[in-house]
């Protein structure tokens, strides 16, 4: 019995001091290449730009007062960046916040001060300057420098979350005034930013290389360069990873992608929050300010089989104008459940029974094309033949702005995601096609028929947050009600990546992989 | 000689011009706006109009036409919409992949078509020329990015034999030829086609001619009729037209690059155009052109050189 | 006129190559004429469940990514193809040989400067050509009809150029002219005549061209509007997911390759048969 014991105490002291299992090996070659499926970036400028190409390389290299955690969008989990401190005053319209100190700007342009962050911040609010997202800031009234490592923002009403906005993102980026004031225009693909990782090479339509910034605040970062490879050819992009000469590529988010790629033995992410796409019905146009007939159009929508088309991973049903997951949302709403005999007889109730014609503008973006063909074929079954006029993605987005379609399709989340920009963007008067300040109402509710617009701005102040998310979910009723709207599916980003590829974190947001300064490259 | 050389000179850069001044208004007519395309969809109208302003694109016509004439005529290609490069130095890196594909197809054909069409010519009707004749046929029937496809299918994706990716990372002659093999064979097949026909008949044609006729007639070798004397006769019009076929190779080469994913002349102007960057379409139609404008010249003098028998009016 | 069709008729019970062009011509004709009868399926039908498959009993060249059936959507492809070739060599034509003729007849400034048109045209490769006029005019059938005929029209003018030269001074035209013919009287009974063979050869040989030129500009995305099938769209379907079904790009790619094939093998026998040398200035400008 004692012999017994004895063995299994050795045994167990055995298990003990036996060495682990290797640990995982860095590999030599700290390089980490990315392939995106761009033929080149526009501009490198941290508050414009917003294409897949642009932002992963913006994310290496410029930083912003907060941040969301490392590959996340999570507002209630943010971080301190290039802030350490941020407090309210009595007023809750002064915001102090207290700036990391000793950190460099790259390529010898100082450290970063106070007056970096007012400049970044007076340049977005510029109207002269014409940023897309000055609306976003809309909330600040004024910026004030209390000493080089403090700084004041004045809000003009007490906002609350204030600081979900000076996050790394678009509206929060902090540029270098030295650099701005010395470079210019140029700054659009030299950038000067703060982050772990700064510009070394750009060679037009070919490749864009980061190299580790020795000095960043936050330490060394384990890679020594990023490359970005441009390859539009989506076919090309995953022969590139296959064949390992990339590490990591986006891939158009469908289910045989996923499920090849998986099987080959790479990791497949798909991120949120991602697009909502929602078909707008034009009210203006004939035959669609019959109510009927839009009915009889969302009835012919079969949401399992677009989203069967697309894939069960990458692609959720959205029932509501408001994106699921955003404060506020609803889908205690009217649906219009795929019923084409329904469809066929409001038809005939409107006066249709032949069906009818309808000719729209689409984008030749696989994003956009085709859903939509899929959406055409199932309307062709209910009468009504949609003659689809393709047209390269900026010619549509012009157009469709210029109320051209009968319908549109539009994908967009929006930032913060609560009810207020979405449906100020998508169903306030204020935002109608064609109007001076328009954005994307691209049914002209609100005109055409009496809509939310009250509901919306009561909303914008509301402080009590339940009475705000309850006039939202108002808005969200009625707005189905009128069936001015079919929200179609929310479709995750996709992307994959060798096991090689170690970020240091879980990727569950944004468009495709952020590195981090943790991240490596593994044997 | 010298007066034709004039002429056909200042025809070229009529030509040039007609060319230039055709693409702008092409350009200019097109539905599209490029500060949205640079700018992105949520651009405010404050942001599109400083971009307008600033390309230039809010300045009456004629004035941008005058600046952009002036700018060619000095060589200055311009800077992209999108990128904001310079053209030029774009243009010129990714010259030699076309260059280079052109070049490499065109040499295919010949060493492929030319031993091809004078068999064929050899062996007049029989088995043999009528296979050459088919096969010739298929051969320019294929579109060639459909070629290319098939090739690309079987030599890289299932066989592994060429790789996808046709960047020159290393810059070895190897390496340069290995990754120029699938393109130029997909269009070089297609070439060799052409050029056995041409190859064929001119050879037949001299064939039946008076001195060849009497060359049999007083026994010299068939061998050293056919090669010493008809082939370096024939020689002449087939280089010639296999130089001024270079229109369908450039043509062919868009196709193939942008199939078979090669970077180059063809694949920046099919970018150019999906983007709307003007700037760069214009530019790199009128390189195209240009290219095509020059070979023709330099062939049609070279054969004016060597040809007494050429009338210039 | 009679005399003519009967020549070719001729020509191609002689020659094997032509004659199984001719016929798959004839099979090509029928199966866009009675392509709603024999297709197994609507050509825009989808059956998003069977998507990416290969060829099975159910689909007997495989499906796309909408589960659509191949061998319906390559079988309507064939209207597009025929369409597009015949219209567009009826554009050059009916631009293209008025203008050599006026061009060969009248000479002098006029001839110049038709010439010089010709050769800025001539200096842009064709498919660039077509896709400048594709993306000014738009997507659509006749629209690609007319950018391919448009940027053919060159070669015809030269093609009615020549002979038009050479005729026109022979002596029953000047007799003619001097009887107090007028020019346009002259240009059809004297002229005319003398070119239709070649402008039937080259059409024929067009047509081919046509339909590759039309496959390759719906392969870049600037030809029919979806769902309407072209070879050309469907072998960019193709190639656009070549990594889950290859055959999607290879099936549609014999169609075309054959279609052009046929042409190809009657123009080239007409062209043997009729007159070498004529044809062999064509060539030399690609």
């Amino acid at each position: 019995m004692k012999k017994g014991f004895l063995a299994v105490i050795m045994f167990g002291l055995c298990l003990a001091l036996a060495p682990s299992a290797p640990a995982v090996q860095p590999a030599e070659d700290q390089t980490a290449h990315m392939a995106v499926g761009v033929d080149d970036i526009g501009t490198l400028d941290p508050n414009v730009a917003s294409k897949i190409g642009e932002v992963p390389i913006i994310q290496l290299v410029y930083e912003s007062l907060l941040r969301h955690p490392p590959g996340a969008i999570d507002n209630k989990r943010l971080q301190p960046s290039l802030a350490v401190k941020w407090e309210v005053g009595e007023d809750k319209l002064t915001w102090t916040f207290h700036l990391r100190k000793g950190v460099q700007w790259h390529e010898d342009f100082g450290e970063f001060t106070a007056e970096d962050v007012k400049f970044s911040i007076d340049r977005i609010l510029d109207p002269e300057a014409g940023m897309p997202v000055r609306k976003n800031l809309a909330a600040i009234d004024s910026v004030s420098i209390v000493d080089t490592h403090t700084v004041q923002i004045k809000t003009k009403k007490p906002t609350p979350d204030l600081p979900d906005l000076m996050i790394n993102d678009r509206m929060g980026f902090i540029i270098c005034k030295k650099a701005f004031e010395k470079l210019g225009k140029d700054l659009n693909y030299q950038p000067i930013g703060t982050g772990p990782f700064r510009r070394l090479v750009y060679k037009p339509r070919e490749s864009l290389t980061l190299v580790a910034n020795k000095k960043y605040w936050g330490g060394e970062p384990a890679l020594r360069k990023v490359v970005f490879h441009f390859m539009s050819d989506n076919s090309t992009r995953e022969m590139a990873l296959r064949s390992g000469e990339v590490h990591a590529i986006n891939i158009p988010a469908k289910q045989e992608w996923i499920d090849r790629l998986r099987k080959a033995g790479f990791q497949v992410d798909l991120t949120s929050p991602a697009n909502m796409f929602t078909l707008y019905f034009n009210l203006t146009q004939k035959p669609l300010d019959h109510k009927k007939v839009r009915m009889a159009l969302c009835h012919a929508i079969n949401r399992q089989e677009l989203i069967k088309y697309l894939g069960a991973d990458v692609a959720k049903p959205e029932v509501s104008p408001l994106p699921s997951g955003y404060i506020g949302h609803t889908d205690e709403v009217v649906k219009y459940p795929y019923d084409p005999e329904k469809a066929k007889k409001l038809l005939v109730e409107a006066g249709f029974s032949g069906g009818f014609k309808l000719s729209m503008n689409i984008s030749n973006s696989n994003i956009y094309l085709p859903p939509l063909q899929v959406i055409q074929e199932m309307w062709k079954q209910i009468g009504v033949d949609m003659e689809l006029k393709v047209v390269d993605h900026p010619t549509y987005h012009k157009l469709i702005r210029q109320d051209v379609n009968p319908v549109v399709i539009y994908g967009a989340h929006r930032y913060p995601y609560t009810g207020t920009i979405y449906l100020t963007q998508f169903y306030h008067s204020d935002s109608i096609v064609g109007k001076p300040g328009a954005i994307t109402n691209f049914s002209h509710y609100g005109e055409a028929l009496p809509g939310v617009d009250q509901y919306i701005e009561d909303a914008r102040f509301e402080l009590d947050v339940k009475k705000q998310a309850a006039l939202w979910e108002a808005a969200q009723k009625q707005i189905k009600a009128d069936c001015v709207s079919f929200p179609l599916f929310t479709r995750l980003y996709a992307m994959a990546k060798s096991t090689k590829l170690d970020l240091g974190f879980e990727q569950k947001s944004w468009s495709f992989y952020h590195l981090g300064k943790d991240s490596r490259i593994l044997k | 000689m010298k007066q034709y050389a004039i002429k056909r000179i200042l025809t070229s850069v009529t030509i040039m011009w007609a060319v230039a001044t055709i693409v702008f208004v092409a350009m200019r007519v097109v539905p599209s706006d490029p500060a949205i395309v640079v700018l992105g969809d949520h651009a405010s109208e404050q942001a599109l109009r400083a971009f307008r302003e600033e390309m230039g694109l809010d300045r009456p016509l004629l004035e941008q036409y005058l600046e952009f004439i002036t700018r060619l005529a000095r060589g200055d290609l311009g800077r992209s919409m999108i990128t904001n490069q310079p053209i030029a130095a774009q243009i010129w890196s990714l010259f030699p992949y076309t260059l280079n594909l052109a070049i490499g197809s065109m040499l295919i054909g010949a060493f492929l078509g030319i031993p091809l069409g004078v068999w064929a010519a050899i062996r007049k009707n029989t088995a043999i020329d009528y296979v050459s004749r088919v096969v010739a046929l298929a051969g320019f029937s294929f579109p060639a990015f459909y070629l290319g496809v098939v090739l690309l299918l079987i030599f890289s994706i299932k066989l592994g034999w060429f790789p996808i990716l046709h960047q020159v990372r290393t810059g070895t002659l190897f390496e340069h030829i290995y990754k120029l093999t699938l393109p130029a064979l997909s269009l070089g097949l297609i070439q060799a086609s052409y050029v056995t026909r041409l190859t064929r008949s001119s050879m037949l044609e001299a064939l039946n001619e008076d001195w060849v006729r009497t060359a049999f007639a007083k026994g010299v070798r068939p061998r050293d009729v056919y090669f010493k004397h008809v082939l370096k006769n024939i020689m002449i019009p087939v280089v010639t037209a296999i130089g001024l076929y270079t229109g369908t190779i450039l043509g062919g080469a868009i196709l193939t690059e942008t199939v078979i994913n090669r970077p180059g002349l063809g694949k920046l102007l099919l970018g150019a155009i999906a983007q709307r960057d003007y700037n760069l379409i214009q530019s790199g139609l009128v390189v195209f052109a240009f290219i095509v404008v020059v070979v023709n010249l330099v062939v049609d003098l070279t054969y004016s050189l060597f040809d007494p028998r050429v009338k210039y009016e | 006129m009679s005399t003519l069709v009967g020549d070719v008729w001729t020509v191609l019970k002689q020659d094997k190559t032509a004659l199984i062009g001719f016929f798959i011509i004839l099979g090509l004709v029928a199966t866009a004429l009675f392509a709603p009868y024999i297709s197994p399926y609507g050509y825009s039908e989808q059956h998003i469940a069977h998507a990416f498959k290969g060829p099975s009993p159910l689909f007997w060249l495989g499906t796309d990514e909408f589960g659509r059936d191949l061998l319906t959507r390559m079988i309507w492809g064939s209207r597009p193809a025929l369409l597009v070739g015949v219209l567009s060599v009826m554009v050059s034509v009916s631009i293209g040989v008025p203008i050599g003729l006026m061009a060969g007849y009248k000479l002098g400034v006029l001839d110049r400067i038709i010439s010089w048109f010709v050769d800025v045209a001539l200096s842009f490769p064709s498919i660039l050509l077509g896709l400048m006029i594709v993306i000014l005019l738009g997507p659509g059938v006749l629209n690609v009809a007319f950018a391919i005929g448009i940027s053919h029209v060159p070669q015809y003018v030269r093609l009615a150029r020549g002979p038009t030269m050479s005729v026109r001074n022979l002596d029953f035209v000047r007799a003619s002219k001097a009887l107090g013919a007028t020019d346009a009287r002259i240009a059809f009974s004297h002229i005319l005549p003398n070119i239709i063979g070649p402008i039937i050869i080259m059409g024929t040989l067009s047509i081919a061209g046509a339909i590759r030129m039309e496959a390759s500009l719906s392969f870049l995305g600037f030809g029919v509007n979806p769902p309407t099938p072209s070879w050309g769209n469907l072998i960019r379907d193709g190639v656009d997911n070549i990594l889950q079904s290859p055959w999607m790009a290879l099936f549609p790619g014999l169609a075309l390759t054959f279609s052009v094939l046929a042409f190809n093998m009657v123009g080239d026998s007409l062209r043997d048969m009729f007159d070498p040398r004529i044809m062999m200035g064509k060539e030399k400008m690609g």
